[in-house]
C-alpha cells in the first residue's frame, strides 16, 4: 500500500476528528457552520484518498487472485485425470464387449 | 473348476492393479469434503453481504458529498466521484468469484462422484470378463460377489486418491488463499483508525452526526427532534463500523477455515456463516435506515 497516501489520509482524518472535537465548545451557529464546512472539505479529501488507496489495493488484490486461479487450474487438471481413468475403464469394457461379440460370431462359423 | 479358477485369476489380476495404490494410500489424510462445502458456503455468504455493505458505504458517502456540493459555486466530477469506484469493486467481486470457483472445483474433486463412477465402470469391466468366460452355475454367485467387492474397493481407492490429491492441492494453495483473504480484510481495515474503508466511512459518518450538532444550535423548539437525529446518526456510525468490522473478521475466519481444511482437519463454518449472515444483514438494515439522518428532522 502506498505509504504516502496512507499518511496523507491519516493527517486529513485526524483533522476531521479535531474539528469535530472543536464543536464541543461552540455555541455560535455561524462559527459551528464554518467548522462543519471545513470538516466537509477535509472529509471530502479523506474519501478521495481512501478511494485511491482502495483502488491501489484492489490492483494488488488482482495480482494475488491470479495465484488462486492457478490453483483452481491444478484442481481442474486433477479432476480431468480421474475422469480419464474412468474413461479408460470404459474403453476396456467396450473392448471386452467387442471380444465377446467376436467369440459369439466365431461360434457360429 | 478350471473355469472358476480362470475367472478368479482374471478378477484377482484386476484387483492387483488396484492393490498397489491401495497400499500406498493406507493411512493417508484426505480433505474433509464437508469442510470444503462449508468453506464454499462461507465464501458465498461473505461475498453477497460484502457487496451490499460496500454499496451501502458508497451510498452513505454520496449523501455527504451532496451536502458539501450544495455550497459550492460550481461542480466537478471529483466532487461526486464514488468513494469506492466501480473498477475496484469489480476487482473485489472478481476475487470472490475466483475463490468460489476454486472451492467448487475442490468440492468436486473431494466429492464422492469419482469413486462411484469408477466403481460402476469396474463393475462393467468385471461383468464383461465373466461374460467372456462364464463360470459354472455353482460358481456364478462367487464371481459376481468378487466383481462387486473389487469394484467397490476400486471406487474407494479412487475416492481416497481424489481426497488425498484435494488435500495436497488445498495445502499448496493455502498461502495464496490466505494472502487474498487477508489482503481483502486489510482493505476493510482492522478498525476505523487503521487504513481502509472503515476509516473513510467513520470520517463520513462523523460529518453526518455533526451536521445535527450544528442544526441543534438553531433548532429552537425542535431541539429534542434534532437530538434524536444526532443520536441516530451516531448509532448509524457505530452500526456501519460494526458491519465493516464483521466483514473484516469474516474474511480472516474464512482464511483460517481454509487452513484447517488444507491440514485435513474438520472445521465447521456453520457458526461463522450463521453469525456473519445475521450480523451483516442486521447492519445493512440499520445502515439503510440510518442513512445520513435525513429522517426525524435532520433536514427540515
Amino acid at each position: 500500500m502506498n505509504q504516502s497516501l496512507k499518511d496523507l489520509q491519516d493527517i486529513l482524518f485526524n483533522r476531521v476528528r479535531l474539528l469535530s472535537k472543536q464543536l464541543d465548545d461552540v455555541t455560535d451557529p455561524a462559527q459551528a457552520q464554518a467548522i462543519l464546512d471545513e470538516m466537509r472539505e477535509f472529509n471530502h479529501r479523506v474519501t478521495m484518498v481512501g478511494g485511491l488507496l482502495f483502488r491501489e489495493q484492489s490492483a494488488e488484490l488482482e495480482a494475488k487472485v491470479e495465484a488462486v486461479s492457478k490453483a483452481k487450474r491444478r484442481v481442474d487438471e486433477a479432476i480431468k485425470n480421474i475422469q480419464e481413468l474412468n474413461d479408460s475403464l470404459q474403453v476396456i469394457t467396450d473392448f471386452l464387449a467387442l471380444v465377446d461379440e467376436a467369440i459369439d460370431l466365431a461360434k457360429l462359423l | 473348476m478350471k473355469r472358476h479358477v480362470t475367472n478368479s485369476l482374471c478378477v484377482w489380476s484386476l484387483l492387483a492393479v488396484w492393490a498397489l495404490p491401495c497400499a500406498s494410500l493406507s493411512g493417508c489424510k484426505t480433505v474433509d469434503s464437508l469442510s470444503v462445502t462449508q468453506f464454499k458456503q462461507g465464501l458465498s455468504t461473505v461475498y453477497s453481504n460484502s457487496r451490499s455493505v460496500l454499496l451501502e458505504c458508497n451510498q452513505s458517502a454520496r449523501e455527504v458529498q451532496l451536502d458539501r456540493v450544495e455550497k459550492l459555486p460550481n461542480i466537478k466530477e471529483s466532487d461526486v466521484a464514488s468513494a469506492l469506484d466501480a473498477e475496484s469493486l469489480s476487482r473485489w467481486n472478481r476475487a470472490f468469484e475466483v475463490l468460489v470457483l476454486y472451492s467448487s472445483a475442490l468440492e468436486t474433486l473431494a466429492g464422492t462422484n469419482h469413486g462411484k463412477a469408477v466403481e460402476a465402470s469396474l463393475q462393467l469391466v468385471g461383468d464383461q470378463i465373466i461374460k467372456l468366460n462364464p463360470p459354472r452355475d455353482s460358481d456364478e454367485s462367487t464371481s459376481d460377489e468378487l466383481t462387486r467387492a473389487i469394484s467397490h474397493i476400486g471406487g474407494l481407492i479412487v475416492q481416497a486418491a481424489a481426497g488425498r490429491e484435494a488435500l495436497k492441492l488445498a495445502r499448496d494453495a493455502d498461502p495464496n488463499v490466505r494472502a487474498v483473504l487477508f489482503h481483502m480484510a486489510n482493505m476493510i481495515g482492522a478498525d476505523y483508525t487503521k487504513p481502509g474503508v472503515r476509516k473513510t466511512m467513520w470520517s463520513n459518518w462523523t460529518v453526518v452526526a455533526d451536521e445535527q450538532r450544528v442544526e441543534f444550535l438553531s433548532a429552537g423548539d425542535r431541539k429534542r427532534q434534532v437530538a434524536a437525529a444526532y443520536a441516530k446518526a451516531l448509532e448509524g456510525r457505530q452500526t456501519g463500523d460494526s458491519a465493516l468490522g464483521a466483514l473484516h473478521k469474516a474474511l480472516i475466519d474464512l482464511a483460517d477455515l481454509h487452513t484447517a481444511m488444507a491440514q485435513g482437519r474438520t472445521a465447521s463454518a456453520s457458526e461463522i456463516i450463521t453469525v456473519l449472515g445475521q450480523e451483516l444483514s442486521f447492519a445493512k438494515t440499520l445502515l439503510e435506515s440510518a442513512h445520513p439522518a435525513k429522517s426525524d428532522g435532520g433536514e427540515q
